[in-house]
């Protein structure tokens, strides 16, 4: 049969990651104590599916592992085994290694015959260690006493029958008692053994294929155990006489028992027809049976037509991501195209145009609509990144000797692709320090007052236009003086008067690292100043509040997306620049009094108690023809990273959604400048970096400040 | 007219094989994702076999059959179980059940069609 298997390939692999998957979130699931019965047979199911998948498709290796895999699963599901926490670690292990075996098929990375084989062994231990009977065969058919019923045709090569199963018996003896159960009769060729004793089957085939006609060979295993070349069967008085009749397309050998016969080949059989039920089926039975041949070749000719049929049951359909983006790109434009058209009629006469401008307004809504539309298909929910954390809480604790609880709030909140695939590291990064920096081991617990067990929290939420990301821990709280500490040993600028929100932020400082040694397990040579860098770079703040004795909690604040963007546009001279909304703290017109200056350093602006550096606009881009009188224009004061300071620009234009357009790709980087986007107008606007301004302004200023 | 056949697995890539290999023999297949949903598409059209996975969320194989063999029109449906298991317990309740016959997986295309042929033609 001519079909491409490989085909079908990609849904496969899909599907048994997706089991996978769902097979480790279920064992981190498992209480041990109480388990679940639908929880267990959940577990079962995935592996059970990968193995009959696997099996269908060819791989092998992936098999070789759920068989086992599935049986000791099987054995507890059925409460035959209770699970212990050493079987979950293996199943766990024997996830990873069926997740490696994956992509090695997939073609990312390289398989390890060693892992395979290593994981294979521990589940037979595991399986040998509680069951009942001896398993010393790692192969399939690892448990119990297997019972193997054995039927075949000798090979008709002139050679004396009582001497070729004389020899036959000798050799099957090596796996156990062999029993002669059935001799040839009259018109029944067949050949039947029974051996008892653990064995493979397929090794078995191969031994009985040197005297056997290897078509005519049926091992069948009784007892509860999966025979490994089992095919397919049917049940009934009828079936059986159309089987003895195919013989001579060598798919069924004569076993002329009647259904006990079908029963020991075991592979392929009918039930008892249904009391009236065997008048339709099987009466067409003997003419399929008959015309087989011609069968076949109509198959062949049947076939051509419809290969391009593909199975629809699906209700969602996949799309490379460079097609939505190049969608959201259009709609970008289109949001453009919009704004430009309103502000070409923002002169004309609404009583005149009434028409038009209902059409435009209407166009505004259904461009808003469309975007909205458009970027929801790039949203994920976190889950996809909170869903790695049951495992990693789980390894680590055990790796440090602590007890860990992992809650996570809020999976379904969604976040741009983009972002959650950029989220991952930073947030694995987090939850690493919380575990090793901030959950204490239990007898410091205990000591503490606290109940052994610590808790990670893992919250999402939606926030004003942000995903909000918290990761909190109740343990130990940061060390203001150790970070302060350190900090100076650093040569960080650090002070005893700085706020605690001042000192927390100290250890996202590049080279800050205040554990007393590098651990494992988050001393990786990436600091908290990376984990800083890429949130920063996607947009995003992050903040931290601690209380000593009671427990940390990092707040990761991100931008829905990273396409659109809520600003605010500032004029200084002829140019426009705009300003990220989030950045935003309140905007002003100074009075005489509320400025002041430092000698040698550029102004201050005293703004509720406060003194904020000011960033003149028009001295960091050197933009000619604007106003340069503080008293003259507009202050916007900004804050990124928990420092504020004061921009002075022209006037405020208004407040806007902008798509922003890569800078750097289409131009180059600039210092200060995040992106640009087109106004409305069809002038090019700037995006300011408003945490690399805020810089500049912190560095013009005396450290003591 | 072709005849139907009604394929239950929740596997996708089970599912694709087995009704790629069937439609490219001349049948039509309906999918079914686990036995509810075979009862429920059973329900709407009477195949002419019935193909189906044992071990299923929400409703395995064997309850299937047995709603099926309930259904008046499904009554002398032949019903195929593909399945990983064939110990005799599972023959025991498989032919309680009312099932005409089994197919083990991993089963290859061509042996699935052949028993489908030798049931149904």
């Amino acid at each position: 049969m001519a079909i491409d298997m490989s085909q079908f390939y990609q849904v496969f692999f899909e599907e048994t990651a997706e089991h996978l998957g769902s097979m480790e979130s279920l064992l981190l699931g498992l209480d041990l104590r109480q388990p679940d019965a639908e929880q267990l047979n959940a577990i079962f199911r995935a592996a059970h599916s990968i193995k009959g998948s696997a099996g269908t498709f060819g791989f092998t290796d992936l098999t070789e592992v759920t068989h086992i895999l599935e049986n000791l699963l099987d054995r507890i599901r059925k409460g035959e085994l209770a699970p212990t926490e050493a079987m979950i670690d293996a199943f766990l292990a024997a996830g990873d290694v069926l997740t490696a075996l994956l992509a090695a098929h997939r073609g990312e990375g390289e398989a390890d015959p060693g892992a395979v084989a290593a994981i294979c062994a521990r589940l037979s231990e595991l399986t040998a260690t509680t069951a009942t009977a001896p398993a010393p065969v790692p192969a399939p058919a690892a448990s119990g006493e297997a019972c193997f019923d054995i039927s075949f045709v000798l090979d008709d090569a002139g050679q004396d029958a009582s001497t070729a199963i004389d020899n036959l018996q000798a050799e099957l003896a090596a796996f156990g008692t062999v029993s002669i159960i059935g001799r040839p009769s009259g018109q029944d060729p067949v050949w039947r053994l029974r051996l008892e004793g653990p064995a493979d089957s397929d090794m078995l085939r191969e031994i009985i294929e040197f005297v056997a006609r290897s078509d005519s060979i049926r091992i069948a295993t009784t007892g509860s155990e999966v025979a490994a070349d089992d095919a397919y069967g049917l049940f009934s008085d009828t079936f059986d006489v159309s089987e003895a009749a195919d013989d001579s397309f060598g798919l069924f050998e004569p076993l002329p028992e009647t259904p006990a016969a079908a029963v020991e080949d075991d592979s392929f059989g009918l039930f008892e027809p249904l009391p009236e039920a065997a008048a339709p089926a099987p009466a067409a039975v003997p003419e399929v049976v008959v015309d087989r041949r011609v069968a076949v070749q109509e198959r062949e000719d049947r076939r051509q037509p419809v290969t391009n049929a593909k199975a629809g049951v699906d209700t969602s359909i996949r799309v490379g991501v460079e097609r939505v983006d190049q969608l959201i790109n259009l709609v970008g434009e289109l949001v453009i195209t919009q704004a430009m058209l309103a502000q070409a009629v923002s002169d004309v006469d609404p009583v005149k145009f009434e028409r038009l401008m209902r059409g435009l307004g209407q166009l505004e809504r259904n461009t808003r609509d469309l975007q909205e539309s458009v970027m929801s298909i790039r949203m994920m929910p976190i889950s996809v990144v909170f869903g790695r954390f049951p495992r990693l809480v789980r390894d680590l604790s055990q790796k440090l000797g602590k007890q860990v609880e992992l809650v996570t709030v809020g999976e379904s909140t969604e976040l741009d692709k983009g972002l959650i695939e950029r989220i991952a590291d930073p947030l694995n990064h987090l939850v690493r320090n919380s575990l090793d920096h901030g959950v204490e081991m239990p007898e410091s617990r205990v000591r503490a007052g606290k109940g052994p067990l610590g808790t990670i929290t893992l919250k999402a939420y939606q926030q004003s236009g942000n995903v909000v990301i918290e990761v909190g821990d109740d343990g130990a709280g940061l060390n203001r003086s150790r970070i302060l500490a350190k900090a100076r040993e650093r040569g960080l600028p650090a002070s005893d008067s700085m706020s605690d929100q001042e000192v927390w932020l100290l250890i996202f400082e590049p080279g800050f690292s205040t554990a007393e040694q590098v651990t494992e397990v988050s001393g990786r040579g990436v600091g908290m100043d990376v984990v800083k860098r890429n949130i920063t770079a996607m947009g995003g703040r992050v903040e931290i509040e601690s209380v000593t004795g009671v427990g940390t909690r990092m707040t990761v604040r991100l931008p829905l997306t990273l396409a659109i963007l809520d600003g605010m546009s500032v004029a200084a001279g002829a140019e426009t620049y705009i300003i990220p909304l989030g950045y935003v703290i309140e905007s002003l017109q100074p009075t005489r009094d509320m400025i002041k200056s430092i000698s040698g350093v550029s102004r201050l602006i005293h703004v509720r108690g406060e003194y904020l550096p000011v960033v003149a606009l028009y001295e960091v881009f050197n933009i000619p023809g604007t106003l340069t009188e503080l008293d003259t224009g507009i202050l916007v004061v900004i804050e990124a990273d928990g420092v504020r300071a004061a921009l002075f620009v022209d006037a405020l234009v208004g407040q806007h959604q902008v798509v922003i357009k890569n800078l750097e790709a289409n131009y180059r980087r600039v210092p200060g400048i995040s992106g640009a986007t087109i106004m409305g107008s069809g002038h090019v606007a700037l995006i300011l970096d408003v945490a690399a301004l805020v810089g500049m302004a912190k560095s013009a200023l005396p450290a003591a400040a | 007219m072709a005849k139907l056949i009604l394929a239950v697995d929740d596997s996708a890539s089970i599912r694709q094989m087995v009704a790629f290999t069937l439609k490219g023999a001349g049948y039509e297949v309906l999918e079914a994702v686990d036995g509810q949903d075979g009862l429920d598409k059973a329900k709407t059209r009477t195949a002419n076999l019935v193909l189906t996975d044992q071990n299923m969320p929400r409703m395995d194989g064997l309850t299937l059959v047995k709603s099926l063999r309930a259904l008046a029109q499904y009554k002398t449906v032949p019903v195929l179980m593909l399945t990983t298991e064939s110990s005799d317990a599972m023959k025991t309740q498989g032919r309680a059940a009312g099932a005409t016959g089994w197919l083990v997986k991993p089963f290859d295309p061509q042996k699935l069609l052949d028993v489908v042929k030798k049931v149904i033609g």
